[in-house]
């Protein structure tokens, strides 16, 4: 699904090059849930960036689904991501001024889909998710747990085949924190391919597969056969 | 479509949970705004319809015979048959005269403004009556034979309570039956812009409308002001050059008729003479160019506001682009956002320009012609209006969107919130915007110091004449039945009575008030002089009393001024200015010389001062006093010099009048000092708006430099946390911020005053008695804006200097 070849990130300043990612050579085949792990610093979230093309400005090849994104414009990158890529973040990072189900219809909206169809989409994840009681309540309403779920149902709402999730749970405590890796493993079994990012083993666990990055390298699990 | 309606939802979402930003925000365009839609409804009810009630304008033009434009000489009867029989420009030529009318009979005595107009006059123009007809061809041939008028729509409201049974009725203008025929359209007042009118006669009743002579069969008596329908496919140069030939061709005709400067000139309705547009067409795009830039600076200080609020939403924008939100997207909801703070804006400032419209009406000081501005905001108001918001909407939106929405938002999704890494390019931006916002206060403050200054030099200007002090008030004998012979006897008698009232120092008749809008002038022949070929021997003059001198405190330079007893049976006197004497009789004693004038030759009996008679900026010209027993007025002015305020005068000088006729009204009471200020319209205009927009730009330009140092100062913190650290002291930090308010405040000085040197030039038509580089304007405003723009840093200077290290650091 995913293949990268000499990927890479540098930060120009007057003090010189700052590597952010070096020679990053990765595979990720469609089902597979990947974990991504790492110091502060080693370049995990400007992965993701790369993957969820929310960054433009890298280096190397990218093949996604057997579109070559290193040759796509931005436009094109932009339709790529609303067709393939949701992305739940560890701060939630829903629209304060937005109810629920607003939160949710707007990455369809992105997708100009229209408004009836819309409609549909947002009430069948609601009750997917448990959430119709909250569908007219705001994010400060909810609880960091309940948000992230409805973080997660945004990410899924387009039906993306690759869910990018930067510490999903970082700000939740244990049991909701199961609760969205739960979530987040049951969406894998269903056919949706996920990467996430962790510091917490436990939940690395849930994935097939972990990777190592460390000073912007890779330093484990390019490949199910090992580091590249 | 749907989307469109989502951004708006969301828009207004937003801008309710930040009241104030969109208070201030929707204010300030709102006075932008409004400035520009004030302006414009002026321009459109001057300039852009000249004529209410008389579509397509733009074919109509206005002649003059010889003049300028403001001294314009209107065109004789026998004039104007021959070029609207001959010219094949015109689809249709009408002619017309204002005059005041007494009316009786039915209901209380009135004076009001009528119009003598051929008979074509209601087809040309295209108004047709809303009861009753127009004038028919036969009411155009038989002098005395067409004793008919057409009634305005307030007058058939006013004096007729809207009896629908009016037509056929019998009205008496100036002692003389009328038929009613037809009433007129409300919306049309007449043919010049900015005069109200409220009777229409034809032609041919001149003598039981105006005094004097028959005029209809005298070429030389110049009284008909021609205006023009252009025929189909004929454009205005065309019509010039037939108008050219044709009056060629009537001077060779009748050469003694037409001494003098005889050349038609073709004005458009927008510029034309005799009428406000004269003046307007001057002065309201440069208002109207002014209040451009007023708006401009709104619109940088909304842009700067929006910039520094996108600061608290890169979160939420970052969020958008993370879950496929494309740039364009984004900038279109930002846009929509700014859009409909403009048009709240909008809709505030029509508000503000219904309020403020009726303005400038309220600036024309009284005058003895029915002046009657009557500014509406129409549907044009309301587009135009609108299309200002949208644009400015844009205008301010555009930047801050494509700022805001140019981001990495990986990045900004993993800071802390509240963080605002990124604010450097914005804070450049601001800057740059805050260095626009006082260059162009600057100019604003600049035009403004100019046109203050101006205006106060127009009100210490010496005319010539000493305006203190001088009741004036007016009346009419041939309407109320005068012959000319009773009329003199009621002007002597009035005056002997005048001279005895309390407190009265002077008094004198005269048939004019210099600086007004009225001139009168007559082709003369100064004895011995040899006029140049087509040198024009038009003369301004004024008909005036004996002490008309004393009374208006004119220098009498030699001879006597005019006494009771120069009449209509002893010597035919005058009195000309020194400029009149030095250009026609240069290094000759002018005492005792002849001037031919009327048929008649008169005798100079006294020398007067120069002073202004039209302008306060014309070089000093030839004028002429002829003595009003002589040379009879029915319509009279009276100037009464007295002691203490003329207007406590008022009852004592009614009261004089009505012991000789009770039933005579006295109108047009005031004084010279008010009457006078007509000459200052413009400059008092200029003065009180581009004054008001000045300071709005001030308190706009030290809002906004408050906003981008606050703004850039929170941003700094923890640099300046850093550097208190290391050891920095207050008086540093306080320097640290004032130095960069400081950098932005010289750079948009300089970049302001290299704009103004430019721009003020466009401003010298309006200025009276000063530069438009006048340095002491220059250095004033600018010393002005600086120590405004110096105490709006000062603020958060302050705040910097408390900042407290610790907090800072553990903050960022």
């Amino acid at each position: 699904m995913i293949k990268l070849r000499d990927v890479e990130k540098v930060y120009e300043s007057g003090a010189g090059k700052t590597w952010v990612l070096r020679r990053i050579n990765l595979d990720i085949a469609d089902g597979d849930f990947i974990t991504i792990m790492g110091p502060s610093g080693a370049g995990k979230s400007t992965l993701m960036g790369i993957i969820g093309m929310l960054d433009g400005a890298w280096k190397g090849e990218y093949h996604l689904l057997e579109n070559a994104v290193h040759k796509l414009d931005n436009r094109r990158r932009v339709e790529l991501h609303k067709k393939y890529i949701g992305f739940v973040f560890q701060q939630y990072h829903l629209l304060d001024n937005l109810t629920v189900a607003e939160n949710l219809d707007l990455p369809l909206s992105y997708r100009d889909i229209k408004k009836a169809e819309r409609e549909g989409m947002v009430a069948d994840i609601l009750d997917r998710f448990q959430i119709v009681g909250k569908k007219a309540l705001f994010p400060n309403q909810l609880s960091g747990g309940q948000q992230q779920l409805v973080a997660v149902a945004r990410a899924v709402i387009g039906k993306p085949k690759l869910i990018l999730a930067d510490e999903p749970t970082g700000s939740l405590h244990s049991s909701q924190g199961k609760m969205i890796m739960d979530l987040l493993k049951k969406l894998n079994q269903d056919g949706t391919t996920i990467i996430q990012v962790t510091h917490n083993d436990a939940w690395a666990a849930y994935g097939n597969r972990i990777i190592q990055l460390a000073d912007g390298w890779i330093v484990d699990g390019a490949s199910k056969a090992g580091a590249v | 479509m749907e989307t469109l309606l989502q951004d708006l939802r969301y828009s207004f979402r937003v801008l309710r949970k930040s009241p104030s930003f969109a208070a201030i925000a929707v204010l300030t365009l709102a006075l932008g705004i409004g400035a520009n839609s004030t302006i414009f409804s002026w321009i459109n009810s001057t300039l852009l319809n000249p004529i209410p009630g008389v579509r397509h304008t733009s074919d109509f033009v206005v002649m003059t015979e010889g003049g300028t434009a403001r001294s314009p000489i209107p065109f004789s009867y026998l004039d104007y048959m021959d070029l609207r029989n001959r010219t094949r420009s015109f689809s249709g030529l009408i002619a017309y005269d204002i005059n005041p009318m007494n009316l009786t009979g039915t209901g209380k005595p009135e004076r009001v403004w009528g119009t003598l107009a051929s008979a074509n006059y209601f087809d040309v123009l295209g108004i047709h009556p809303i009861l009753g007809r127009g004038f028919l061809p036969v009411e155009d041939q038989k002098p005395g034979g067409a004793p008919v008028v057409v009634i305005s729509y307030r007058l058939w409201q006013i004096r007729f309570g809207g009896d629908p049974s009016v037509i056929g009725r019998t009205l008496r203008i100036d002692q003389h039956p009328f038929t009613i025929i037809g009433v007129a359209p409300a919306v049309f007042q007449g043919t010049q812009t900015g005069m109200r009118t409220e009777l229409w006669v034809p032609l041919m009743m001149q003598q039981q409308i105006v005094s004097g002579t028959d005029r209809l069969p005298l070429r030389s008596e110049t009284w008909l002001m021609l205006l023009g329908q252009l025929a189909p496919g004929v454009t205005r140069g065309q019509a010039q050059a037939e108008m050219d030939l044709l009056m060629n061709q009537i001077v060779e005709q009748f050469p003694d008729s037409h001494l003098g400067n005889n050349a038609v000139t073709l004005y458009p309705l927008w510029r034309a003479p005799f009428s406000a547009n004269t003046y307007m067409y001057v002065l309201l795009p440069v208002l109207m160019a002014i209040a451009g830039v007023v708006l401009l600076l709104a619109c940088a200080n909304v842009a700067n506001l929006m910039l520094v609020r996108s600061v608290s939403r890169r979160r939420e924008i970052a969020i958008r682009l993370s879950i496929g939100a494309s740039r364009w997207r984004l900038v279109r909801q930002l846009l929509i956002e700014s859009v409909v703070l403009s048009s709240a804006g909008g809709i505030l400032a029509m508000f503000i320009t219904a309020w403020t419209t009726g303005m400038l009406g309220q600036f024309i000081p009284p005058t003895n012609i029915p002046i009657a501005l009557d500014f509406q905001v129409d549907r044009a108001v309301f587009f135009v209006t609108f299309a200002i918001s949208i644009l400015s909407g844009v205008i301010f939106g555009i930047l801050p969107a494509l700022r805001a929405s140019d981001m990495a938002p990986v990045t900004v999704l993993k800071e802390d919130a509240g963080s605002a890494a990124g604010g450097l390019h914005r804070a450049r931006l601001s800057s740059a915007l805050v260095v626009t916002q006082i260059s162009l206060s600057l100019f604003l403050l600049v035009s403004a110091g100019l046109f203050i200054r101006s205006f106060r030099q127009a009100q210490r200007f010496n005319a010539g004449f000493n305006p203190d002090h001088v009741l004036l008030a007016s009346y009419s004998l041939f309407p109320a039945g005068y012959t000319e012979a009773r009329g003199l006897e009621f002007h002597r008698q009035l005056l002997a009575k005048l001279e005895t009232l309390p407190g009265v120092q002077s008094v004198a008749l005269a048939s004019w008030v210099p600086l007004g809008y009225v001139s009168d002038s007559l082709p003369a022949s100064p004895e011995g002089y040899v006029p140049q070929p087509h040198e024009s021997m038009e003369i301004a003059e004024a008909t005036v009393g004996p002490n008309y001198l004393r009374t208006m405190q004119i220098p009498l330079i030699a001879g006597r001024e005019f006494t009771v007893n120069d009449t209509g049976t002893s010597q035919p006197v005058a009195i000309v200015n020194q400029k009149f004497a030095d250009r026609y009789w240069p290094h000759q004693e002018p005492l005792g010389k002849r001037i031919y004038a009327y048929g008649v030759w008169f005798t100079v009996v006294g020398i007067a001062h120069n002073s202004n008679y039209y302008s306060l900026s014309e070089v000093p010209q030839p004028f002429l006093y002829l003595p009003i027993f002589q040379d009879y007025y029915s319509t009279t002015i009276i100037h009464a010099r007295v002691l203490g305020d003329p207007l406590a005068y008022t009852t004592a000088v009614e009261k004089a009048i009505h012991t000789l006729d009770a039933d005579l009204p006295v109108y047009d009471e005031s004084t010279l000092k008010l009457r006078v200020q007509v000459a200052s319209t413009g400059q008092r205009i200029a003065g009180t708006f581009v004054g008001a927009f000045g300071l709005l730009a001030l308190i706009l330009a030290a809002v906004g430099i408050y906003g981008v140092i606050a703004y850039t100062t929170r941003q700094r913190s923890h640099e300046i946390g850093i550097r208190m650290a290391l050891g920095a002291q207050q008086s540093d930090v306080f320097r640290l911020v004032l130095g960069q308010g400081l950098r932005m405040i010289l750079a948009g000085l300089a970049i302001g005053l290299a704009l103004s040197f430019v721009l003020t030039r466009f401003l010298r038509n309006i200025l009276f008695g000063v530069g438009a580089t006048d340095a002491l304007t220059f250095v004033g405003v600018a010393m002005l804006l600086c120590v405004v723009a110096l105490l709006a840093c000062y603020i958060p200077a302050r705040r910097a200097m408390r900042v407290d290290p610790m907090v800072a650091l553990r903050y960022e």
